[in-house]
């Protein structure tokens, strides 16, 4: 996948919900066209489209999202459903009810410049047929059909969930909150990471990071399908049929397991909500109290504070514990400097050559497994030397001599990080007391009983939780050491080998085991079959990539999580704490920390702010500039923060495109544009007319005029006359 | 992009790790890099692939 660099050109309605259009009036565009010429929003800025209520803000927002993803888009958590019933919603109202609709066809146009290139996509919604059609213009001319770049395409394309990070609204945010759909941003990683055609090849990892389905599927049940033509007959007959039973009892008790892991999953999920829920219900009754005894809210903050500084002070003496400088004082120059010189891949000499004489002249096989030639023993004695270092064993050997006098480490600094790391942990507990004394002897009983109700409800649920994960742990532990060690290695034979009796297959309680079980049955099978070389292939293949994507996956995660918390702590919310609050992207989706701890008590104006950064840290990672365009971002918003959203969200993506309702308007005039910033800033409006259009719907209308804007205060505020 | 090149580095690490021949690594990444630049390969010749990967040290 190669860069994507995406601006929204101009937008066009024409018989949309509150839109009028043809034959009875001119469609309506966005900026205005002059006649059949478009006319392109300035690019660089801002958008500011001002939609008051019931002018189509969301539906302007949802049929966005469609253009992008290539079908019309939905709410639902699939992107399926009859396309007559979803066109439904989109039919032109004609009277005051929802129930008046026009069956004239609607149509949605978006123009937009992909990598330089100008493309339009048009919808056409048919409500008689209840079909949608779709039209796009490329740089080569008009086709039926939707026809991105490909670059676009493989992004975005049926991919309903990802667009709803950049055309975003308050659902979107709710969704990520709730983990409503677990594998938004692992998966949004992966699509802008570009590794999308490499999990459909080798397929999706479960919990225990097996992979299964993809391209790869379709070979092994093509290898396994006609196990059942196996000859009993034949040499090894009877050992060919245990197979098979203990293969059919492998394949069923898989399935008995599974749905022990998702019961217990489900048990774990549900006593973190639970969890969650009560920790909220904990914060209210302290903030409410807080709030009433004023010296609670402030030994509050003091914890908080307390628990940041032993964070801080655990890190640097872990630091201390492992910093070999402290040990290896006189010698550490030298050490260093070996390891910053240590780049080549050669040998000491001393040692070396020898053994590389001795592989030349005397060992019948090379290191990588092949046979060794004449040519490649030549070889070998051709270039020794630039495989040998002269210098490397000196240097080993002082290091050598440095380790071997076991010096005494200086303590010093180890003492002073570990004495404060006590004196902050000290400090801290003697905090939490005096906040429990002082809560037990101010606070009201109401609130005692309900904090006590809710501490006995938490210590409940932490023990289901407790309980799920160790059932969790025991299904799907891939330690065989620890299996052992805990009595749950049943399935692996004293020899270390996969079982192969058919009576033992039902007692296996770790999915891992089972697993090997099943492969070692599999391998034996294809053997039989003589199809071993293309299963191993396929069985090593996988392995290999998944564990490989795995990996990368871990990796950037993180490097997203870091980057979107760097630009969250810029934005309005969440600065306001601060360090405190950081972003992590999980494998079931966002968390939130503050400190070391998960929170939940974190606004709705904080998790917009973290979605945006989220966004923006995603789109980086796949070198994908694409506008983020978002439906009433102000919504839970203070009007303190609406400067320091303007100046970050503004900053943070090549094009904003915010369609606001009246009261964002005015409180962007109020802390942003009457302060002389943004005059840069394209500012238009959509409002009703008091005459109704000639089908007998609204009539809206797109005006650029600057004194409408700043003064409209409802979708029916007449009194500012027509322009 | 960066993190397709980190996919074939952590590819070939995994490989050797197991103590795959450069022979067989060469096969595993050849089958990652061109899935990434021409699609997902037929079944035929995916099954061809494996079968040859399968069969090397």
């Amino acid at each position: 996948m190669s860069g994507l660099d995406v601006s929204i050109l101009s937008i066009h309605w024409d018989n949309i919900r509150a839109f009028g259009g043809r034959p009875d009036s001119d469609p309506i565009s966005a900026p205005p066209m002059d006649g059949e010429k478009h006319n392109d929003f300035p690019q660089s800025t801002n958008l500011f489209i001002q939609m008051p209520n019931g002018t189509g803000k969301t539906t302007t927002l949802h049929l966005l999202r469609s253009v992008c993803i290539g079908k019309i888009w939905t709410s639902g958590a699939s992107s399926g459903g009859k396309s007559g019933v979803i066109t439904e919603q989109y039919r032109r109202i004609l009277g005051d009810e929802d129930d008046a609709v026009s069956s004239v066809t609607g149509i949605f146009k978006t123009r937009m410049k992909i990598n330089g290139e100008v493309y339009g996509f048009e919808i056409r919604l048919n409500h008689e047929s209840g079909v949608d059609e779709w039209w796009t213009e490329t740089p080569g001319g008009r086709r039926k059909g939707w026809h991105p770049p490909r670059e676009f395409s493989q992004i975005f394309k049926n991919n309903p969930r990802l667009i709803e990070l950049f055309v975003f609204d308050g659902e979107t945010s709710r969704r990520v909150r709730k983990r409503a759909d677990q594998h938004l941003l692992e998966k949004a990683i992966r699509q802008f990471g570009g590794l999308s055609l490499v999990y459909d090849l080798v397929g999706e990892p479960d919990i225990k990071n097996k992979y299964s389905g993809g391209r790869f599927q379709t070979v092994l049940d093509s290898l396994t399908k006609d196990l059942g033509n196996l000859d009993f007959a034949g040499a090894g007959g009877a050992k060919v049929k245990n197979w098979k039973n203990c293969l059919e009892k492998v394949i069923l008790h898989e399935k008995e397991l599974q749905n022990s892991l998702d019961t217990a999953i489900k048990d774990k999920k549900n006593a973190n909500i639970e969890l969650g829920d009560i920790e909220t219900g904990l914060e209210k009754i302290e903030d409410e109290s807080g709030s009433a005894i004023v010296e609670l809210k402030d030994i509050g903050r003091e914890i908080l504070d307390l628990d940041d500084n032993l964070d801080e002070a655990t890190g640097t003496m872990l630091l201390e514990f492992l910093n070999p400088s402290r040990i290896f004082i006189n010698e550490w120059n030298k050490i260093s400097d070996f390891h910053k010189d240590h780049k080549d891949r050669k040998l000491p000499a001393d040692v070396g050559k020898a053994w590389l004489v001795g592989l030349a002249e005397q060992a019948d096989v090379c290191v990588c497994g092949e046979k060794l030639t004449q040519d490649m023993r030549q070889h070998i004695q051709d270039h020794l030397d630039s495989h040998l270092d002269m210098d490397k064993m000196v240097a080993v050997s002082g290091m050598q001599s440095a380790f071997a006098t076991s010096p005494t480490a200086n303590r010093e600094p180890l003492s002073a990080s570990k004495a404060l790391v006590m004196d902050y942990d000290q400090k801290k507990s003697e905090a939490q007391l005096k906040k429990e004394t002082m809560f037990n002897q101010k606070a009201l009983e109401d609130q005692k009983v309900v904090r006590d109700k809710l501490s006995s409800e938490k210590l409940l649920q932490s023990k289901n939780k407790d309980v799920a994960e160790s059932k969790i742990r025991e299904l799907t532990e891939t330690n065989l050491v620890w299996l052992t060690r805990e009595n749950k290695s049943v399935g692996i034979n004293t020899d270390g080998n996969p079982t192969m009796s058919a009576g033992v297959i039902p007692l296996i309680v770790n999915m891992f085991i089972l697993e090997k079980v099943k492969s070692n049955l599999l391998h034996e099978l294809q053997d039989a079959k003589g199809n071993v070389s293309m299963y191993e292939g396929m069985e090593q293949t996988r392995e290999i990539i998944g564990k490989s994507l795995t990996q990368l996956s871990i990796e950037m995660r993180e490097q997203v999580s870091d980057q979107a918390t760097k630009v969250w702590r810029t934005m309005p919310a969440a600065a306001a704490e601060g360090k405190r609050l950081r972003i992590s992207i999980e494998p079931d989706g966002l968390a939130i920390y503050r400190g070391k701890n998960t929170v939940g008590g974190v606004s709705g104006a904080q998790i917009v702010s973290a979605c945006y950064s989220i966004t923006k840290s995603i789109g980086d990672l796949g070198e994908v500039s694409f506008p983020l365009i978002c439906d009433t971002p102000f919504a839970g918003f203070d009007t303190g923060m609406y400067a320091p959203w303007y100046t970050n969200i503004t900053k943070s993506f090549s094009q904003v495109i915010a369609l606001i309702n009246t009261n964002e308007k005015s409180g962007l005039l109020e802390s942003v544009w009457n302060n002389s910033n943004g005059e840069g800033d394209y500012r238009a409006s959509v409002r009703q007319l008091e005459k109704k259009a000639p089908d007998g719907g609204k009539q809206l209308q797109f005006t650029e005029d600057r004194m409408i804007f700043n003064t409209l205060k409802s979708a029916m505020d007449f009194d500012l006359g027509e322009e | 992009m960066p993190q397709i090149t980190r996919l074939i580095q952590l590819i070939e690490e995994n490989c050797r790790e197991k103590g795959f021949s450069e022979n067989k690594i060469i096969k595993i990444v050849a089958l990652v890099q061109t899935t990434l630049k021409q699609g997902l390969p037929e079944k035929d010749d995916l099954e061809s692939s494996l079968e040859t990967i399968g069969a090397l040290k």
